[in-house]
Order: C-alpha cells, then structure tokens, then sequence
C-alpha cells in the first residue's frame, strides 16, 4: 500500500503510576493514575479539526432544526461520527461532507473518483452506502463492514486530490 | 388523505432544506442535496399545486425559515419509487403534503441525485461548499 492511502495511525501507550497514599478511607485512595502518551507514526488529514468541529456543530441542532421535525443529534451518535473521522482522516483524502439526518443521526460522505460513499450513523439503524458511479453498482452494508469497504474504494475517493 | 389522484403527476413537492443538507459532488461537480434530507418515512413537502391555487411562489414555503434553502421532486417520480402522496393541510399551512414510505437505502440516493435545488441560500452554506462553488464559477 502506497503511503499515501496508509490510514492515519496513532499508537496509544499506556502508563500506570502510583499515586502517593491519601490519608483517608476513601475507596479511591489506592487508586492508581494512568498517563497517556499518543504518538502519531502515519499523520491524519489537516482537515480533521474542521471535520470534528462540524460534527460538534450538529450537536447544537435545535429539535426541528431542518425546517420540520428533525431530532437533536444524540452526544453518543457525533461520539461514533467522530471515531470514524478520525479513523478514515486520510491524508490523500478532501474532507467529507458531515451531514444530520431527521432522526438525529449524522451522515459522512464523500462523492469523488467516480464514487459515492456514504456512512450513516444513528441510534438505530447504522449502515455504509457506496455506490460506483461508473457501473451503477451498489453496495450498503451495516455500518461495521464500512473499514473493509473502504479498503476497496479509497484508492478512487483519493485519487483526484 | 391518501392520495385520490387530484394531485397531477406533474406537480412540484418542495422540501425545505438546512444549509448542512447541500454538499458538493464532484463526480457530478455541483452541489446537490445529501440523501439525509429525504429519510423520513412520513416526509413533509409543500404541495406545488396548492401554492399555485392560492398563488403563493415556492417561496412561501420559506417564510417562517430565513437559513433553509429549497428543493423539489416531482410527485410522478416519488411515485414511481413506491411513494404515496397525500394532501394533509394544517392550520398554518394549507398547501403542506406529506411523501409517505420508507426512504432508507438506494431510495433517498436517487431522491438526493434527483431533487433540483429551487432557491439556495448561499449565505448559510458551509465555508467549503462556498469554496467549491467559487471556484466551480470560476471555471470558464
């Protein structure tokens, strides 16, 4: 895989540190701190902030925000949105379209290289869209499969950037 | 009331459209309406017939919405896509209708590839989407 269709790639270190005692009972006292360290070895897209504040942004929607009866976006819906961003911030990649749906979801998309692309994140129903633009095949899967999908489409999503 | 064949296949269903639900395409290179803007199995729009009975524009669909934007399919193409439409006026609005079926899937990606955008608020637009249609008129 060429290095610029690698997905951005953090590794996570985990350090446990021992606190010093507290004089008390309390059931925390033994506790012990975790420290994190992130080290970035494959660096995400410079769009990613800007994607992550859109999807802050819906969080702010107002109930009938669409001119009608849309819902608020659930906290734990732009939770999952913005894992995936962060997952799929290729650096090859132009920024997705962050999009909210009537039922308080939120949609990520990308219509490039021929490709349509389409994740649809919400509380009840999460499912993965692509459709090839150029053979009219279409492909929608629970949202789980949308890393292997992916995969198979990133090469076209990126190559006119 | 479900649909008594009154309403002529030609008639225009406007569905009002936050700036968020206008994205750019660029395998087709314009802005078009996400497929999120039509998931709602009881789909409200503004009946295009109606308006014209009480010669109101499609802007009257817009008068309480000063940031959304306008869109519209024909009645005779949601139809065809196993959709039922139904006049239901309301006390505030007696050209309101409703696009009755369930969207999910292929379905609200062919309505999104088909709506036409009537009126666009570009003010409200995302700052991207502003860029792309920049350069987009920028492009002899």
């Amino acid at each position: 895989v060429s290095p610029a269709l690698q997905a951005p790639q953090y590794l996570v270190d985990t350090h446990v540190v021992s606190r010093p005692p507290i004089r008390s009972t309390s059931l925390i006292s033994n506790a012990q701190e975790q420290r994190f360290s992130l080290q970035v070895s494959q660096p995400a897209a410079e769009w990613i902030q800007s994607a992550i504040a859109k999807i802050e942004g819906l969080t702010t929607l107002a109930p009938g925000w669409d001119g009608y009866s849309g819902k608020m976006i659930d906290s734990t819906v732009a939770v999952q949105a913005v894992k995936f961003v962060i997952d799929h911030a290729y650096p090859t990649l132009p920024e997705p379209a962050i999009v909210p749906t009537a039922e308080g979801g939120i949609q990520i998309e990308w219509h490039r290289g021929g490709i349509d692309f389409e994740v649809a994140i919400s509380d009840v129903e999460s499912t993965v869209f692509v459709e090839d633009t150029e053979t009219g095949n279409i492909d929608e899967r629970p949202a789980d499969q949308a890393n292997s999908i992916f995969g198979d489409v990133i090469g076209r999503l990126a190559a006119s950037a | 009331v479900p649909d008594d064949g009154t309403i002529p296949d030609e008639t225009r269903l406007y569905r009002r459209l936050h700036p968020t639900q206008v994205v750019w395409d660029d395998n087709q290179g314009c802005i078009r309406v996400s497929s999120g803007a039509f998931t709602d199995e009881f789909m409200s729009v503004n009946l295009g017939n109606e308006l014209e009975r009480i010669n109101e524009p499609p802007t009257f669909a817009l008068r309480h919405y000063p940031i959304h934007s306008l869109a519209w399919l024909s009645k005779g193409f949601v139809q065809s896509h196993e959709q039922e439409v139904r006049s239901t006026p309301t006390p505030d609005d007696s050209t309101h209708g409703e696009v009755v079926g369930r969207k999910k899937g292929s379905r609200s990606r062919q309505f999104a590839k088909e709506a036409k955008i009537e009126i666009l608020r570009r003010d409200d637009l995302q700052p991207d989407l502003l860029e792309h249609l920049k350069d987009d008129e920028a492009t002899p």
